[in-house]
């Protein structure tokens, strides 16, 4: 295993953060920022370690709001750019988060999420920001955001994030949490020629931006990377195709907010991944991240006793997957969502499912602490009664 | 002599900006009387032959409405090598 | 033949922009022209610079007028922006304009460590003393007693001194100039551009609708020649005691020195481990 190659292939026992990073140099990663926050840092100690081996920069940035805005600014450079934070780094970041969504910039960030709110519990995992990163920042638009569950997930999610990040043309969230970082388990990196990659499209040289459409294109505009001659007109303002600020056309303010909304939802048969067990199952467990651990145990154990649960993972939260829930949920007659906080997904899992069937909410006992399988195979057998 | 051009619909005028009319150290500029489109009042060169091609009007103009062709036979001016309107 | 626009227009600017956005008198126009004239001196390609800016009038010199690869950030954050593109992209000049509300105040954290890092980055901070786009508020660069929109009983707090405090933070090159010394700015800024380290040319410029009516200082001229009466040069001032600076702006070059700068680090770290195979 040589520290200089990007495939580290073969199998492992590490913890969620190292395969993350592994995933990142797999994927191309050539540029990294990040501040450090627990439960996250241990990405970006690695990061710089890894990434000079693999002639690429890391920058320890004096916060995260410079974590982010050097991520985009060397995406714009041509990078397959990061960056690494948790929950209150993800905050700070909010509107820079909006910059990348709305310049329709190819950006990872990896939020290794932890106990709030606010600073609370460092160590501790929590689904805190499942919301946040899709409605943290202000306006309307959308992102993609994936789930793994486990270290060998942080991995490979972590290199899907990034090809959707090329082919999309968005920021593209993996979000572990603090267990999931900190845990260690096998993981099996496979052979370089066995790992499928994207790179974004680049614009052509044209006479003048007017000539070309950089932006707004919801089948992904290519890219107007910098240093090439482009002559590229970059602005979060509100823009037309050629990213020429208007603040006056209405015409041009929709497309501009809706282009890159429909970019995403026209193509989220492509994005959005789940697992769905729950073939003939009368109560379906949803869940996403470290808490489906649980679920997928608790489903078990119900089924051993005759009872008929199954599980719907979601590997994508976001775009959220309508179709997927509102398909099980029409062949079930109790839809149990389960997720460490206070119901981050619920309501929108409840929209799309409570016309066709029950549909309730179960946090774990203790806030932080996913939840014990024999709890929820209690409330399994309550809902049944 | 030095050509000058002035694009008086670039202009902001001599009364609302007037930096030309300050830079320059032979004050050859005056407002016109005619008013451009924006409604500013643009400057004209009355005695143009007595420009010295020093281009502080021309490096000073936040509009880029100036242009000061110097003429070539005309010996270097030292006001270059300077501040403006020393 | 009449010329048919400013060469540098001609040469450097986005042929369908048709107007300046700035106020009558404003200084960021002499400022944007210090900045290609520069450019067009050192014959560099513009394509070769990335110029990204911030929120705030002078901001939009380079963005959208110029004709080249131009990044406009959110406020305050266009030195971190730039980071990361000089970062990725160590072989291009990377430029930074905009003004001093954006990099003292919301973005001073980002120009004090860029200045620490020594990242190979030209500034230019334009410091008018105010927020203009915004209608007049008080910067940290307004002096104490000024009544602005937004200190109606005069600004209580002191003001930054931005180029003593850059030095001190480590960049490589600092100079000052006012808009009444174009030609010494251009100057800088070529210097800046050809320094490898980090470069900050603070372009102290008049605003006269904002500031010049809030410190009833008056229009562009009268600016101007306040500029050109209270600028002292820095081997200059530095003999002089504070009672006879006060008020003064002292003009010049701050500092000018050699030390590792981080980009080309990186690319050296780069082969070192290369060859550590």
């Amino acid at each position: 295993m040589s520290p200089n190659n990007r495939v580290q292939t073969g199998t492992h026992f590490e913890m969620g953060n190292w395969a993350c990073t592994e995933g990142a140099i797999a994927a191309g990663c050539n540029f990294a920022a990040g501040y450090p926050i627990t439960p996250a840092s241990e990405v970006a100690n690695l990061l710089a370690a890894r990434l000079p081996k693999v002639a690429s920069t890391f920058l320890q940035t004096e916060d995260e709001i410079s974590a982010i805005c050097s991520a985009v600014g060397a995406s714009w450079a041509g990078c397959k750019a990061m960056t690494v934070t948790s929950g209150p780094g993800i905050s700070l970041m909010q509107e820079n988060i909006g910059f990348a969504v709305a310049t329709e910039t190819p950006l990872v960030i990896v939020d290794v999420q932890r106990f709030g709110p606010s600073t609370g519990v460092p160590s501790v995992g929590l689904a805190g920001d499942i919301v946040q990163v899709a409605r943290g920042s202000h306006g309307d638009y959308q992102i993609i955001a994936l789930c793994p569950q486990s270290p060998q997930e942080m991995f490979d999610l972590t290199i899907r994030a990034f090809n959707l990040a090329e082919k999309y043309r968005v920021p593209v969230f993996v979000m572990a949490d603090g267990f999931m970082g900190h845990m260690r388990e096998q993981i099996v990196i496979p052979g370089k020629d066995q790992i499928q990659l994207k790179n974004r499209k680049i614009a052509e040289p044209a006479e003048t931006v007017l000539d070309r459409q950089d932006f707004l294109d919801v089948n992904v505009a290519p890219m107007p990377v910098f240093g090439r001659g482009l002559k590229a007109h970059v602005t979060s303002s509100c823009h037309d195709e050629h990213g020429m600020r208007n603040l006056t056309d209405p015409e041009v303010m929709h497309r501009y907010a809706m282009r890159p909304i429909e970019k995403i939802l026209s193509h989220r048969d492509d994005i959005v991944q789940v697992q769905d067990e729950c073939e003939a199952a009368t109560i379906a467990l949803v869940s996403c991240g470290t808490v489906s651990r649980s679920a997928r145990a608790a489903a078990r154990m119900a089924r051993a006793e005759g009872l008929n649960a199954g599980t719907l993972r979601l590997l994508t939260c976001w775009p959220f997957p309508d179709k997927e829930v509102r398909k099980v949920a029409e062949r079930a007659d109790h839809m149990l969502v389960l997720e460490n906080n206070t119901g981050q997904l619920y309501p929108y899992i409840k929209a799309e499912a409570a016309h066709a069937c029950r549909v309730s909410f179960l946090g774990p006992q203790i806030l932080g602490q996913i939840h014990d399988p024999r709890y929820i195979l209690d409330h399994i057998k309550e809902i049944i009664k | 002599m030095s050509k000058i051009t002035i694009f008086s619909e670039t202009c902001k005028g001599v009364d609302d900006c007037g930096i030309c009319a300050h830079v320059c150290p032979e004050q050859l500029f005056e407002a016109c009387k005619e008013m451009n489109e924006s409604g500013y009042f643009p400057p004209e060169i009355k005695h143009p032959d007595e420009c010295t091609g020093c281009l502080n009007c021309m490096i000073c103009c936040p509009d880029y409405a100036i242009v000061v062709e110097k003429d070539e036979d005309r010996p270097a001016n030292k006001q270059e090598d300077h501040d403006v309107a020393e | 033949m009449t010329a048919t626009a400013h060469p540098l227009r001609q040469k450097y600017t986005r042929s369908h922009i048709k107007r300046t956005t700035t106020c009558p008198g404003c200084g960021i126009g002499t400022v944007s022209q210090a900045i290609l004239r520069a450019i067009d001196e050192l014959q560099l390609d513009i394509d070769d610079f990335i110029f990204v800016s911030g929120i705030g009038c002078s901001a939009w010199i380079p963005s959208p007028f110029y004709n080249a690869d131009t990044l406009h950030t959110t406020h305050g954050r266009p030195i971190a922006f730039a980071t990361g593109v000089k970062l990725g992209l160590p072989d291009k000049h990377v430029m930074v304009v905009s003004g001093d509300g954006d990099l003292t105040a919301i973005g001073g954290n980002h120009l004090i460590h860029a200045a620490r890092r020594n990242i190979n980055l030209t500034v230019v901070l334009v410091n008018n003393g105010i927020y203009g786009m915004t209608g007049g508020q008080t910067a940290p660069t307004t002096p104490r007693g000024i009544k602005t929109v937004t200190s109606p009983y005069g600004a209580m707090e002191h003001d930054f001194d931005i180029s003593p405090m850059i030095v001190a933070a480590g960049a490589s090159y600092v100079a000052r100039w006012t808009t009444h010394h174009p030609r010494q700015m251009t100057r800088s800024i070529k210097k800046g551009i050809q320094k490898k380290g980090f470069a900050l040319i603070e372009a102290v410029s008049q605003c006269p609708v904002q500031y010049g009516r809030a410190s009833k200082l008056g229009g562009a001229v009268d600016m101007l020649k306040h500029y050109k009466e209270n600028s002292i040069r820095i081997n200059k001032a530095q003999k002089m005691d504070a009672a006879a600076l006060e008020g003064k702006i002292i003009v010049g070059e701050f500092i000018d020195r050699e030390k590792a700068e981080l980009s080309e680090q990186w690319l050296q770290l780069h082969c070192e481990v290369m060859e550590d195979r």
